[in-house]
C-alpha cells in the first residue's frame, strides 16, 4: 500500500530542480518517497533492488537520505509498473510512501475526465486528478499556502491543451488504480506544453493534409512520438503542419511519412523554401 | 581443575557475536539484509577474560532470504588461545544463525525493528587440543533484539540466552546476555559520502551455575558487566569498518576466579 506523506512534493520538486533533464523520454524521471532510510550503508540495498526494475536507467540512481527521496531516470520503452516499484522497495526492507514522476504524453478528454496517454511504444494511460486542497490528496502541510494551480484553472489549461493536441509534460504523484479495471492516476502538480529538446540532431517539417482538430494532431503526435528516433513532435492543425525533432541527422524519413500516412493523412516533407513560405508549428 | 579450564575456554569461545551494518559489535542486533543480499564480514577479536587470552578471526557470511529473514554462517579461526602458558590455534566451533524481523515501523529517516534470533553452534573445533578449541557441545542461542535507527540516534536492546548442552559429566551453566547500546551520528552525510556512527555499548553477562556429576562447581560462573565505545565507519555504501573496546566495569564471580580485563573487536564488512 502506498501511503501519503506531507513533505513528499517539496522533496520531489527540489530533486527535479536539481536534476538534469534527460531526452524526451515518456516517463522521464521517477522519484520515490521512502521511509526507513537512515544511513548510506543501509540504503545500498534499495539501490540494488531499484536497479532491477525493468524501467530503471543505469547510473541514474540518486538518494537524498535526509528527505527520504530516491530518484532515477526511467527507460523510454518501459511502462511504469507501480506494483513492481512497491515490491522492490519492500524487498529492500523499506516502506514506499509515494511515487512521483515526470511524464510526457498527449491529453484525451473522456466524459468529465482527462487522460494522459504516454508518448511511448506501449499504451499506458493515466487518469489526471486535480490536486485536492485537503485530505489524503494533498501531501503538503495544512499550513501551506494555497496551491498555485487551483482546480478550476487546471481544468481550463487541460481543456486548452487537449484541444490543441500537442504533447504535454506533467509532474505529479502517481496513485495506483483502484481496481484491476481502472487506470493508475496522476495527481497533477505541474503542467506545461512539452517543449522541443534543447539539443537535437535533426528537425524536419511535414505538411499533413487532413489535420482538422486537436484530436488529429494528438494522433500524429502519438504515432510519431512513440518512435525511438523521434525526440519530439509538434503539430498545428490550422497550418496543417507537423514538426519533428530527431536524434540523428538522417532518420528514415520515409518511415516517418509512412507512419503518418498509415493514419489516413496525406503527408509531404517540406523543404526549407516551403517552410519559409508558411508559418506554423515549431516556429 | 581441568573442568574449570574447560569452562574457562567455553567462556572465551562463547561470547563471540557478530554484527550487521550499524549493530553493536559486541552483541547481535535486529538488522537483516535485503532480499537476495549478501554480506561478508571478517572480524578480529581479542579478549583477556578471566586469565585466558584469545585472539581470533571470525569469517561470517549473511544472506537475505527475504528482507525480514536473514541467515548467517560464522566460522571462527582461533589465532591463539593461551592458557597456563600453553597455546593452541586452529578452527573453532562454527555457528549458524537465523534472524527474523517480526516487527518494523518505518518513519522518515528512521526505523524501529524487532527481530527474533535463533542460533546453533556445532562442536567443530578440536576438542582434544590443549587448550581445547571447542566447547565440545552443541549449543543453542535464542534471543530477541529491538533497534531504533535514525539519522541522528541509535538505540539497541537485546536479550540473548545461550543454552548449553551437557558434555560427559559436565553440565555447563547456561548464559544470559542483556545488551544495550546507544549511539549517534555526528554528521549527517548523504548517500555516496562517508558515514560515521559512534556507539556506547553495555553488555551484562550472567552465567548460571555449572555442575560436574551433579555437584555445583564453586569457582565457575557469575556476572560481568562490560562497557565501552564502538566506532562504525563506512567510506561508501558498500564497506564498513568497525572497532570497539570494552572494559569489565563490574564483576560478581562465583568463588575464586581471575577477573576479566578487556576485550576488543575490529571488523570489516562488505555487502553486495
Amino acid at each position: 500500500m502506498i501511503h501519503s506523506n506531507k513533505s513528499f512534493f517539496t522533496c520531489f520538486v527540489l530533486t527535479l530542480v536539481l536534476s538534469p533533464l534527460v531526452a524526451q523520454a515518456q516517463v522521464k524521471q521517477v522519484s520515490l518517497r521512502v521511509d526507513g532510510l537512515a544511513c548510506p550503508f543501509c540504503a545500498y540495498g534499495l539501490e540494488k533492488k531499484v536497479a532491477k526494475l525493468e524501467g530503471y536507467t543505469a547510473n541514474t540512481y540518486t538518494v537524498k537520505i535526509n528527505e527520504g527521496v530516491v530518484s532515477f531516470d526511467w527507460r523510454r520503452d518501459k511502462p511504469l509498473d507501480l506494483k513492481a516499484v512497491e515490491t522492490a522497495v519492500d524487498k529492500a526492507g523499506f516502506t514506499l510512501r509515494g511515487v512521483t514522476g515526470r511524464f510526457a504524453g498527449t491529453l484525451e478528454k473522456r466524459e468529465d475526465q482527462y487522460v494522459l496517454r504516454l508518448l511511448a511504444p506501449f499504451d499506458q494511460r493515466f487518469v489526471l486528478q486535480e490536486l485536492s486542497k485537503t485530505g489524503a490528496g494533498d501531501p503538503r502541510p495544512k499550513s501551506a499556502p494555497a496551491l498555485e494551480t487551483p482546480t478550476n484553472r487546471l481544468r481550463e489549461r487541460l481543456e486548452r491543451m487537449s484541444a490543441n493536441g500537442n504533447a504535454v509534460e506533467i509532474v505529479g504523484r502517481v496513485h495506483p488504480r483502484p481496481d484491476a479495471q481502472g487506470a493508475d492516476s496522476i495527481e497533477v502538480r505541474e503542467l506545461k506544453v512539452l517543449e522541443p529538446p534543447a539539443q537535437s540532431a535533426g528537425r524536419f517539417v511535414f505538411e499533413v493534409k487532413g489535420l482538422r482538430c486537436g484530436g488529429c494532431v494528438a494522433k500524429v503526435v502519438q504515432a510519431l512520438g512513440s518512435l525511438v528516433e523521434v525526440l519530439h513532435v509538434q503539430g498545428d492543425a490550422e497550418a496543417s503542419r507537423v514538426v519533428i525533432w530527431t536524434e540523428s541527422e538522417s532518420p528514415d524519413l520515409a518511415a516517418l511519412e509512412q507512419k503518418v500516412a498509415s493514419l489516413g493523412f496525406d503527408v509531404r516533407r517540406l523543404g526549407a523554401a516551403d517552410e519559409r513560405s508558411t508559418r506554423g508549428a515549431g516556429e | 581443575m581441568s573442568n574449570y579450564r574447560t569452562l574457562a575456554i567455553v567462556l572465551v569461545l562463547g561470547v563471540s557475536s557478530s554484527a550487521v551494518a550499524h549493530e553493536p559489535v559486541f552483541s547481535l542486533g535486529p538488522e537483516t539484509i535485503w532480499e537476495g543480499g549478501v554480506g561478508i564480514e571478517t572480524k578480529f577479536e581479542f579478549e583477556d577474560a578471566r586469565g585466558d587470552q584469545l585472539s581470533a578471526l571470525h569469517y561470517e557470511i549473511i544472506y537475505g532470504v527475504t528482507s525480514d529473514l536473514s541467515l548467517t554462517f560464522e566460522l571462527p579461526q582461533i589465532l591463539e588461545l593461551e592458557e597456563d602458558g600453553e597455546t593452541e590455534h586452529g578452527l573453532g566451533d562454527i555457528e549458524f544463525r537465523a534472524k527474523y524481523q517480526f516487527f518494523k515501523k518505518d518513519l522518515l529517516g528512521a526505523q524501529h525493528k524487532v527481530s527474533g534470533i535463533f542460533g546453533v553452534k556445532a562442536p567443530t573445533g578440536d576438542d582434544d587440543a590443549v587448550p581445547a578449541l571447542s566447547t565440545g557441545t552443541t549449543d543453542f542461542l535464542l534471543g530477541v533484539s529491538y533497534g531504533y535507527e535514525s539519522r541522528s540516534w541509535y538505540q539497541f536492546l537485546t536479550v540473548r540466552y545461550r543454552l548449553r548442552t551437557e558434555r560427559g559429566d559436565l553440565d555447563p551453566g547456561d548464559r544470559l546476555f542483556i545488551d544495550a547500546a546507544i549511539g549517534f551520528r555526528p554528521w549527517q552525510r548523504e548517500y555516496t559520502e562517508w558515514d560515521l556512527v559512534a556507539l556506547l555499548e553495555m553488555n551484562v553477562e550472567l552465567e548460571f551455575d555449572s555442575e560436574f556429576r551433579s555437584t555445583t562447581l564453586p569457582n565457575v560462573g557469575g556476572n560481568t558487566v562490560w562497557l565501552g565505545p564502538t566506532i562504525l565507519f563506512s567510506p561508501n555504501p558498500q564497506w564498513m569498518f568497525k572497532g570497539g573496546v570494552q572494559l569489565s566495569v563490574y564483576e560478581d564471580l562465583n568463588g575464586d576466579q581471575e577477573h576479566s580485563e578487556f576485550r576488543a573487536v575490529f571488523a570489516i564488512e562488505f555487502h553486495f
